[in-house]
C-alpha cells in the first residue's frame, strides 16, 4: 500500500503543479462591461429667441442647418420649424426642410420664438435674433437664440440713470421652472441680493425690468439660476440721451465662471475699446492677472497687470489707451472664478455700443449669421502658443459654400478676418482643427448701429453615457 | 397473623411484600428477611394473582394466614393498603378497618414496604429504625438502592422530580457506592422498595395514591409527606439490593398493558399536575403538554415511534381527564399543612431539565449512545444540591480537583486557543464594529429579521430588482435558522459568521481532527491554522459568506464522511444520511464543494476496489446524492443553469481581474482578493504538507490529503477560465475561486498534522540522524504558519471591501413607500463623468439571500432607457419608466445639475422632497406606472421559464415546501442516533 500511495502522492504533486501552469495561462477575455460612452449626433433640440424686447424695434429672426455632412449633396432628415413661444399648438411661421438657413421678421407681438429642429438638421442647429431701432434711435442689437440651460451669466449690464435693461426668462421645456437671480454691483459694494423663486410654467417666458430689482447698476453682473429645470434668459440693455436711445444691445451670456477666461473685445480697429468689467461671484478675493493680446502679440498694460476684486463684487478698468482702437483681447488669470467682459462704445457709428462677455472656446463648427445692412468681420484669439488655423466658409440660404478660406490666427495673438461684401452667404461656418481652441467674436457694423456675437460651436453631438446596471 | 421468630421489640415494625410473577427474586428477599439482625414484628403478603410459584414460596416461609391474595391489576399502594388492613383486623378485631383522615394508632408503628424483587441488606431495617428515632418529625425513611443481587452500582439514595416530571435520582451514571452517601439527607422521597413509612402519616396520606397504581407513587407520597409538615430521610446505612424487574421491563405488570414508559409518563405528569401550587398549574399544563409534544418529536429524531406514541397517548390521557386530577388536588389540599413554597428546595431548578436536554442532544451528536434511565452529570450535581437537611457531603480532595475548573481545561485543551481566537476576532474586527448593518464585496447587508429570510425562501415570487420567480437558494433557509437562534435577529447571525469565522472554523477543525488524530498539541495546530484560511485567503475580507460557512462546515463534513472509508468496521446507513446532510448544508451556501466531493468519490473507487471494500460504495453514492434531493428545487434549478454551480452565497463579484498573472499563489491559498495575507505567510504549511510524505508510516493518510490539494487545485485551475454571468448586471465575471483553493489550504493543513502527529515520540525512538534536524526544522516552520499569520490577522486587521453602513440611499418615506408596496421600484442612478451606473431598487432594497434570486437576465432596455435620461431626455420616457414599474428616479448625489435639470424638464416626473446635497429624486405618477413586473431574458428559453407559464421548479412552491419539509425530516431521522431502549442499563458487578 506505501507503494500506492507514494504514487498517489506523486500524481497529486503533477497534478498540482500543472494546474498551476494551467491557471497561469493568459486569461480569458470578459463581456464588455457596460454600453461604452459614446458621442451621438443630436437628433433633436429646441432653441429659444427672446423677441423682440420692446415695439420701436425691428428685427428678424435667423435659423439655420449646416447639417452634420460635410460631403456636397447630401441630405439630412428631419426639420427645423419656427414657432411662437407657447404652450398651444402654434402653427410655424418658419421652416427648413433641408440644409440650409433661412431669416424671417420678428413677429410684431414680440412673443418669443422656439426653433426646434428633429432629425439630422437638429444636428448644429444655430439660430439668432437681432434688432435695430425705427427711424430717430440708433442701435443694433443681436443675440443668438440659445438652449435651455441651468446658469446663465450675464456681465455688464447697466441699470443707472440713462441705461436701461431688461431681463427675458423663456422656458421652452414640458417642465416648470423656478429661476433664482443673484446680482453683483461695483465699486466694491457687496453683492445684491435678488429674488428668488421665479417660477414659469412649461411653454412660457417672462420678462422683467433690472431695475426693479437692481437699481444703480453700473455694469453689473446677474446670475440667473434655475433651481429646477432649465430655463433661457437674455439681457437686452439700452441707452437714452434725453429721449432718445443711444444704442442697444442684446448682452451676451457669458461662460461660467473660471480662472482662467480669455474675452474678445468688439468692433476691431473702428471704435474706442474699450472697458473691462471683471466679476468675482465668489466669496473670496480674486487676484487677477490681466494681459492684452492684440494683432502683434501680448502685454501686460502698466497698472492693470494685477487687479483685487473684493468678494461678489464687480470691477471695471479703461483699456482704451493700451489698445489703441485695434483688434483686441483679453486673457484673465484669476485666483478664484471670475467671469467678465468688454464694453465698447462706438462715437462714430451713432452712439451704439456692444458688449462682449467670456465665452467657451470653438472646438466644432460655429454658425455665424450674415446681417443685412451690416459688415460681419471675425476676430480670433488664440490663447495658446501654437499657431492655429481656421477655416472660413461662406454659405448661401441653401446651404451651398460660396467660399472657403483657411486663416491662420498665431498664438497669443488677435486676427480678424472681414466677410467680402456681396458675397451672397447667409451665413459663415467657421470651423477650427481638432485640438485646437479659438475664442472669436462676430462684429457687426452697419448704419444701425454696432452689434457683437461671440462666436460659439453648434451643438452636433450629444455623449450618451456608458450606463452600467449593478446590484 | 404470622410474627417472624427473632427479635421482636418497640416501635412495631409491620413488613408489606408485594408479589406478582416475582419468583425470581424472592427466596431471595425471603432469606434477607430471614437473616435480619432487626425482624419485623410482623410480615404479610400481598399477592396480585402471581402465575409463577411465587405465592408458594411465600405461604412457605411465611404461612398461609401472612398470604392476602389480590387481583392482578392491583396496583402498589393498594396492594400495601389491603395488606395493612388484613394485619389490622388480625390485631385488633374489635376496632374495625380504619379509614382515611382517622386518628391513627398506634403513633409510633412502622411499616416496611417490600417489593417482590428487592433484598435488604441484615441491618438494613436496624439503621431505618436508627435514622427514624433520630428525628420525630421523619415520617419516612429511605434506604440506599444498590443494583440486584450484591452490586455496588447505586440505584438511588433519594430521588426527586423536574418540573418537566423527570425523575431525578442525583446520581452519575454507573456510580458505584463508595460511601460518598454516608450522611442522613432529607429529600423529596424514597423509594418504595425498603421505605419505612410510619404508620401514623401513612394513614393520615392514605397511603399511595390509588390513581398512581406503579410508578411515581413513591414521589407523590414523599411530596404530600413534606407538604403534610413530615420529612423524608435517607438512611445511608440501610442497603437493599433492586433488581427494579418492572421498570426494566423483565417482567410485565398487568396494569401497565406492557407499556411502562406510558405509564410512568402518565403518572409524572399526573403527579405534578396533582401538587403543583394552584398558581403554577396553568403554567404546568402549558409546560407539560409542550414539552410531551417535543420530547415526542425527540423520540420519532431517534427512531423510537412507539415511545414518541407512548408519550402523547399519556400526556392526552392525563390531562384529559381533569376531573381525576382536581379530585387528587382536592385531597391533597385536605392534608397539607404547608406552602408549596416551603418544600421547592427539594426539587431541583426549574432550568435543569432543559439543560439536560442539551447535554443529552450533545450527547446524541457526538455519537455517544447514553443509558435512558442514566442521569446526567448536571441533574445528579443539581438534584445534589437541592437536598436539605441532611447537609452536603464533602468532596474529597482528589475528587474534587478532579472536578475542578483545571481539570476541565486539562480536558478541553483547545479551549484555551479558541477562546484566544473569539478575543482575537474582536480584535481583528475593530474596524468593523459599531452600528449598522456589516456589507461590501460579495456581502449584501442583512434583512431586517430572520423571518424575512424565512418569507423570502417560501414565496414563490419575489419582490427584487425587477422582480424574479426563481428559486430561492436553500442557503437562505440556513441563514433563516441561525438567525432565529439569534433571536430573529438576522444581522447578529451575519456578524458571527463573518466575524467569528475563524474560531468557529477552528473549533469544527478541532472536533473533525479528532477522529485521525492523537496527538492533542497537533490538533491544536491544526485547528488554528485552518481557522485562519479564511481571513488569510481574503474570503471574509471579499464577503464570501459561502466560503467561510464552508470553511466553518469542512470539518464537520469531514467528521461525517471519514466513517464511510474507515477501515475497520463496516459504515452504517446513519453515517451515509449523516453525511450527506452536512454535505447539502454546505453545499447550499458553496454548490462548489458537491462537485470536489463528487470527482473526490470517482477517484476513490479504486481505492475501494482494491481495498475489497466496494460495498462502501452504495452508502457513499447516498451520501453524494442526498444533497441532489434535500436542495431541490434549487438543485434542479442548477441543473438547469449549471453556471450556478460554480457561484456561492452573496453577489456574484462583478471582479474583472483574473487569477492568471498569480497563478503561483493559488496553492498558497491567495487570490488576489482584497485584504488577503501575503502568500509567504503560509508557506510553510504547504512546505510541511510536502514533506510530510516522507513519513511512511503516514503515507496512505497523507496521499489522500494530496489527492484532495491536487483535485482542488485542478478545480481552481479549470474554473480560473470560466465566467459566470452576474446576475442583474450586463456582463460575466470570472469565478470566485475561494473555495476550492480553501480546501486545497485545508488538504495541506490535514498532511502537515498527519505526519506532525506522534512524530516526536517516533523522532525520540530512532537513533539520531538527519532525520531529527529535518523535522525539528520543518515542524518549526509549520509552527510559525498560524503564530504569524495570527500576529498578521491582529495587527493588520484587515477590513477589505467590508464596512458598515446605516443610512438607506433613499428617503426615508421613498423607503417606506417601496417597503410597503412590493409593486413599487426605485430606479438610483449614479453619474461619475460619462460613467453611469444604475439600479432597481424594491423592498428595502437588496439584501442578504436576495442575491440568489435575482434574475441571471441583463436590463438592456432599462440600461438603454437611462441613457436617453441622461442624454436626451425625452417626455415618452415617462411612459417607458413606468412600463418598469418604476415609481421613483432617484439621482444618487451630487447628482450633475444637468442632469437634474434635464429631468426637471420632463413633464410627469415631479420632484420628491429630497436633500438636494445628497441626492435627487422624482416621483412617477402613479397613473403611469403599471403594475407589472418586467424580466428581461437573455435568451427567450430563459425569459419563458421565468416570466411565462411557471415551470415545474419555480411552480407549485408549497408543495416543493412540503415535500422538502418531508425529505429533510426522513433524513434527519436517518442520520440521528438511534436513542437506547429500556433495560439498557450497564453491566453490573457480580
Amino acid at each position: 500500500m506505501s507503494r500506492g500511495a507514494t504514487a498517489v502522492v506523486a500524481v497529486a504533486f503533477a497534478a498540482s503543479a500543472l494546474s498551476v501552469a494551467l491557471a497561469g495561462r493568459p486569461s480569458p477575455t470578459l463581456s464588455d462591461p457596460a454600453t461604452r460612452s459614446r458621442a451621438v449626433a443630436v437628433s433633436a433640440a429646441t432653441l429659444s429667441c427672446p423677441g423682440s424686447p420692446t415695439n420701436r424695434q425691428t428685427g428678424s429672426v435667423f435659423a439655420a442647418a449646416p447639417g452634420m455632412s460635410t460631403e456636397a449633396g447630401s441630405r439630412e432628415t428631419g426639420d427645423v420649424k419656427v414657432v411662437r413661444l407657447s404652450p398651444d399648438k402654434q402653427t410655424p411661421i418658419g421652416r427648413l426642410r433641408s440644409r440650409g438657413s433661412t431669416t424671417l421678421p420678428l413677429p410684431p407681438d414680440r412673443m418669443p420664438l422656439s426653433i426646434m429642429g428633429t432629425g439630422g438638421l437638429a444636428a448644429g442647429m444655430t439660430g439668432a435674433e437681432w434688432s435695430h431701432p425705427r427711424a430717430g434711435a440708433s442701435g443694433l442689437a443681436a443675440t443668438w437664440c440659445q438652449a435651455p440651460a441651468v446658469d446663465w451669466w450675464f456681465n455688464g449690464v447697466r441699470s443707472a440713470v440713462g441705461s436701461t435693461s431688461r431681463l427675458f426668462l423663456s422656458n421652452p421645456t414640458a417642465g416648470v421652472v423656478v429661476v433664482d437671480l443673484a446680482f453683483y454691483g461695483g465699486t466694491g459694494a457687496a453683492g445684491v441680493a435678488g429674488p428668488r423663486g421665479i417660477a414659469l410654467a412649461p411653454q412660457s417666458s417672462r420678462s422683467f425690468d433690472i431695475s426693479r430689482f437692481a437699481p444703480g447698476l453700473e455694469a453689473g453682473t446677474i446670475r440667473v439660476h434655475a433651481a429646477q429645470g432649465r430655463i433661457v434668459a437674455a439681457v437686452h440693455s439700452s441707452r437714452t440721451v434725453g429721449l432718445r436711445t443711444r444704442g442697444a444691445e442684446w448682452i451676451p451670456a457669458a461662460e461660467t465662471p473660471s480662472g482662467d477666461v480669455v474675452v474678445n473685445a468688439a468692433l476691431s480697429g473702428a471704435a474706442h475699446c474699450c472697458t473691462v468689467s471683471v466679476t468675482n461671484p465668489g466669496r473670496r478675493e480674486a487676484l487677477v492677472q490681466l494681459t492684452v493680446l492684440d494683432a502683434d502679440g501680448e502685454f501686460a498694460p502698466v497698472g492693470l497687470t494685477n487687479m483685487r476684486i473684493a468678494p461678489e463684487t464687480v470691477r471695471t478698468v479703461d483699456l482704451g489707451k493700451v489698445t489703441n482702437g485695434s483688434s483686441a483681447a483679453v486673457h484673465l488669470s484669476s485666483t478664484v472664478p471670475v467671469t467678465a467682459s468688454t464694453e465698447t462704445d462706438a462715437r462714430g457709428v451713432g452712439g451704439d455700443f456692444a458688449v462682449v462677455s467670456t465665452s467657451r472656446g470653438l472646438d466644432d463648427p460655429a454658425v455665424v449669421p450674415v446681417i443685412d445692412g451690416s459688415r460681419l468681420s471675425l476676430s480670433f484669439t488664440n490663447a495658446e502658443r501654437a499657431t492655429a488655423v481656421v477655416t472660413i466658409a461662406a454659405v448661401d440660404g441653401h446651404g451651398s459654400a460660396v467660399s472657403k478660406q483657411d486663416v491662420n490666427v498665431e498664438g497669443r495673438k488677435v486676427t480678424s478676418w472681414r466677410l467680402r461684401r456681396g458675397s451672397g452667404a447667409a451665413y459663415v461656418v467657421v470651423s477650427v482643427r481638432l485640438g485646437q481652441t479659438l475664442h472669436a467674436v462676430a462684429d457687426y457694423v452697419g448704419r444701425a448701429g454696432v452689434s457683437a456675437l461671440p462666436v460659439l460651436s453648434g451643438t452636433y453631438t450629444v455623449t450618451r453615457p456608458s450606463v452600467t446596471p449593478v446590484l | 397473623m404470622s410474627a417472624l421468630s427473632g427479635a421482636a421489640r418497640r416501635p412495631q415494625v409491620t413488613a408489606v411484600i408485594v408479589s406478582h410473577d416475582g419468583a425470581s427474586w424472592l427466596p431471595t428477599l425471603l432469606r434477607a428477611l430471614g437473616s435480619s439482625t432487626v425482624r419485623p414484628d410482623r410480615a404479610v403478603c400481598v399477592d396480585t394473582a402471581s402465575g409463577d410459584s411465587s405465592r408458594a414460596l411465600v405461604v412457605e416461609a411465611l404461612g398461609t394466614e401472612a398470604v392476602v391474595d389480590a387481583p392482578a391489576r392491583t396496583g402498589f399502594g393498594a396492594a400495601v393498603a389491603l395488606g395493612l388492613d388484613t394485619v389490622d383486623t388480625w390485631q385488633e378485631s374489635g376496632r374495625g378497618r380504619r379509614t382515611a383522615g382517622s386518628v391513627p394508632t398506634p403513633s409510633d408503628d412502622w411499616v416496611w414496604l417490600l417489593h417482590d424483587d428487592c433484598a435488604p441488606a441484615p441491618d438494613a431495617l436496624e439503621q431505618l429504625l436508627a435514622t427514624a428515632a433520630s428525628d420525630s418529625s421523619i415520617g419516612a425513611v429511605g434506604c440506599r438502592l444498590r443494583a440486584w443481587p450484591r452490586g455496588r452500582r447505586l440505584l438511588e439514595v433519594g430521588v426527586t422530580m423536574t418540573g418537566t416530571g423527570r425523575r431525578v435520582t442525583g446520581l452519575e451514571p454507573g456510580e458505584t457506592d463508595q460511601g460518598q452517601y454516608d450522611e442522613v439527607r432529607t429529600v423529596l422521597a424514597v423509594s418504595s422498595a425498603g421505605m419505612l413509612v410510619r404508620r401514623r402519616e401513612w394513614d393520615v396520606l392514605n397511603g399511595f395514591d390509588d390513581r398512581l397504581p406503579l410508578f411515581r407513587d413513591d414521589v407523590d407520597f414523599g411530596w404530600r409527606m413534606a407538604r403534610a409538615g413530615s420529612h423524608v430521610a435517607v438512611s445511608p446505612g440501610a442497603v437493599v439490593f433492586h433488581a427494579e424487574a418492572a421498570t426494566r421491563g423483565v417482567r410485565t405488570i398487568a396494569n401497565t398493558s406492557a407499556r411502562p414508559h406510558r405509564a410512568d409518563r402518565a403518572a409524572a405528569i399526573f403527579t405534578l399536575l396533582a401538587n403543583s401550587s394552584g398558581r403554577g398549574l396553568a403554567w404546568q399544563y402549558t409546560r407539560l403538554v409542550a414539552g410531551s409534544l417535543l420530547r415526542a418529536v425527540g423520540y420519532l429524531l431517534g427512531k423510537l415511534p412507539a415511545t414518541a406514541y407512548d408519550e402523547v397517548a399519556a400526556m392526552v390521557a392525563t390531562v384529559a381527564r381533569p376531573d381525576r386530577i382536581l379530585a387528587a388536588r382536592s385531597s391533597r389540599r385536605a392534608t397539607s399543612t404547608t406552602s408549596a413554597g416551603q418544600v421547592r428546595s427539594r426539587f431541583p431548578p426549574w432550568w435543569t431539565p432543559y439543560l439536560d436536554g442539551l447535554d443529552a442532544v450533545r450527547s446524541r451528536l457526538a455519537g455517544r449512545s447514553g443509558s435512558r434511565t442514566a442521569e446526567p452529570t448536571r441533574a445528579a450535581d443539581l438534584a445534589g444540591r437541592a437536598t436539605v437537611g441532611g447537609g452536603a457531603t464533602a468532596l474529597p480532595v482528589e475528587l474534587e480537583a478532579a472536578v475542578g475548573p483545571g481539570s476541565w481545561m486539562r480536558e478541553h485543551p483547545a479551549l484555551v486557543p479558541l477562546l484566544l481566537l473569539t478575543v482575537g476576532s474582536l480584535v481583528a474586527a475593530r474596524g468593523l464594529l459599531g452600528n449598522g448593518l456589516l456589507e461590501g464585496g460579495a456581502l449584501l447587508p442583512a434583512p431586517g429579521g430572520a423571518r424575512d429570510w424565512w418569507r423570502l425562501y417560501a414565496e414563490e415570487r419575489h419582490s427584487v430588482a425587477l422582480g424574479s420567480g426563481l428559486v430561492t437558494a436553500p442557503y437562505v433557509v440556513a441563514l433563516g435558522v441561525v438567525g432565529t437562534l439569534a433571536l430573529g435577529k438576522a444581522w447578529l447571525a451575519v456578524d458571527v459568521l463573518v466575524l467569528f469565522g475563524v474560531p468557529l472554523s477552528a473549533a469544527g477543525a478541532y472536533v473533525a481532527t479528532g477522529r485521525f488524530i492523537g496527538s492533542i498539541p497537533t490538533r491544536v495546530w491544526m485547528a488554528v491554522s485552518y481557522g485562519l484560511l479564511p481571513v488569510l485567503t481574503g474570503a471574509v475580507t471579499t464577503g464570501h459568506l459561502g466560503t467561510l460557512a464552508a470553511c466553518i462546515g469542512f470539518p464537520w463534513l469531514l467528521r461525517a464522511v471519514l466513517p464511510l472509508f474507515d477501515r475497520e468496521g463496516a459504515p452504517t446507513w446513519r453515517t451515509a444520511w449523516g453525511s450527506g446532510l452536512v454535505l447539502a448544508v454546505v453545499t447550499a451556501f458553496a454548490p462548489l464543494t458537491w462537485l470536489i466531493a463528487a470527482v473526490l468519490l470517482g477517484l476513490a473507487l479504486p481505492w475501494l476496489a482494491v481495498r475489497g471494500r466496494m460495498w462502501s460504495l452504495p452508502r457513499a453514492m447516498v451520501a453524494l446524492g442526498l444533497p441532489v434531493v434535500l436542495l431541490a428545487p434549487w438543485s434542479l434549478r442548477v441543473v438547469a443553469n449549471p453556471a450556478e454551480a460554480l457561484t456561492e452565497a452573496g453577489l456574484v463579484e462583478a471582479s474583472t481581474v483574473s487569477v492568471a498573472d498569480i497563478a503561483w499563489q493559488l496553492p498558497f491559498g491567495r487570490l488576489g482578493a482584497t485584504g488577503a495575507a501575503p502568500w509567504w505567510l503560509t508557506a510553510s504549511v504547504l512546505v510541511a504538507a510536502a514533506a510530510a510524505v516522507l513519513r511512511r508510516d503516514r503515507r496512505t493518510g497523507v496521499a489522500a490529503a494530496w489527492l484532495v490539494l491536487a483535485v482542488s487545485l485542478a478545480t481552481a485551475a479549470v474554473l480560473s477560465r470560466a465566467k459566470v454571468p452576474v446576475p442583474g448586471v450586463a456582463h460575466d465575471a470570472f469565478v470566485w475561486l475561494g473555495l476550492p483553493v480553501l480546501v486545497a489550504q485545508g488538504a495541506a493543513v490535514v498532511a502537515a498534522g498527519l505526519a506532525a502527529d506522534g512524530l516526536f515520540a517516533q523522532m525520540r525512538r530512532l537513533s539520531f540522524g538527519p532525520r531529527q534536524p529535518i523535522a525539528a526544522a520543518v515542524g518549526a516552520l509549520a509552527l510559525a504558519a498560524p503564530l504569524v499569520g495570527a500576529a498578521w490577522w491582529l495587527v493588520v486587521a484587515p477590513v477589505g471591501e467590508l464596512s458598515r453602513s446605516d443610512v438607506t440611499p433613499l428617503p426615508t418615506y421613498m423607503a417606506d413607500t417601496l417597503t410597503s408596496d412590493p409593486s413599487q421600484r426605485a430606479l438610483v442612478v449614479r453619474r461619475d463623468g460619462r460613467n453611469v451606473t444604475f439600479e432597481v431598487v424594491a423592498g428595502d432594497g437588496l439584501r442578504l439571500g436576495d442575491d440568489s434570486v435575482v434574475p441571471p437576465q441583463e436590463s438592456i432596455r432599462l440600461g438603454r432607457l437611462v441613457a436617453d435620461l441622461l442624454s436626451e431626455a425625452d417626455p415618452a420616457d415617462v411612459g417607458r419608466l413606468a412600463t418598469f414599474g418604476i415609481s421613483y428616479v432617484v439621482l444618487a448625489g451630487p447628482a450633475p445639475r444637468t442632469d437634474v435639470a434635464m429631468l426637471d424638464g420632463l413633464p410627469g416626473l415631479t420632484r420628491a422632497s429630497t436633500d438636494a446635497n445628497r441626492l435627487a429624486g422624482w416621483q412617477v405618477p402613479a397613473s403611469a406606472t403599471t403594475p407589472v413586473r418586467v424580466i428581461l431574458a437573455r435568451s427567450a428559453a430563459v425569459a419563458e421559464s421565468v416570466t411565462a407559464q411557471p415551470s415545474l421548479v419555480s411552480a407549485h412552491r408549497g408543495v416543493w415546501l412540503g415535500a422538502q419539509a418531508v425529505a429533510w425530516f426522513v433524513a434527519l431521522v436517518a442520520a440521528a442516533p438511534s436513542l437506547a431502549r429500556g433495560g439498557d442499563i450497564g453491566p453490573d458487578e457480580p
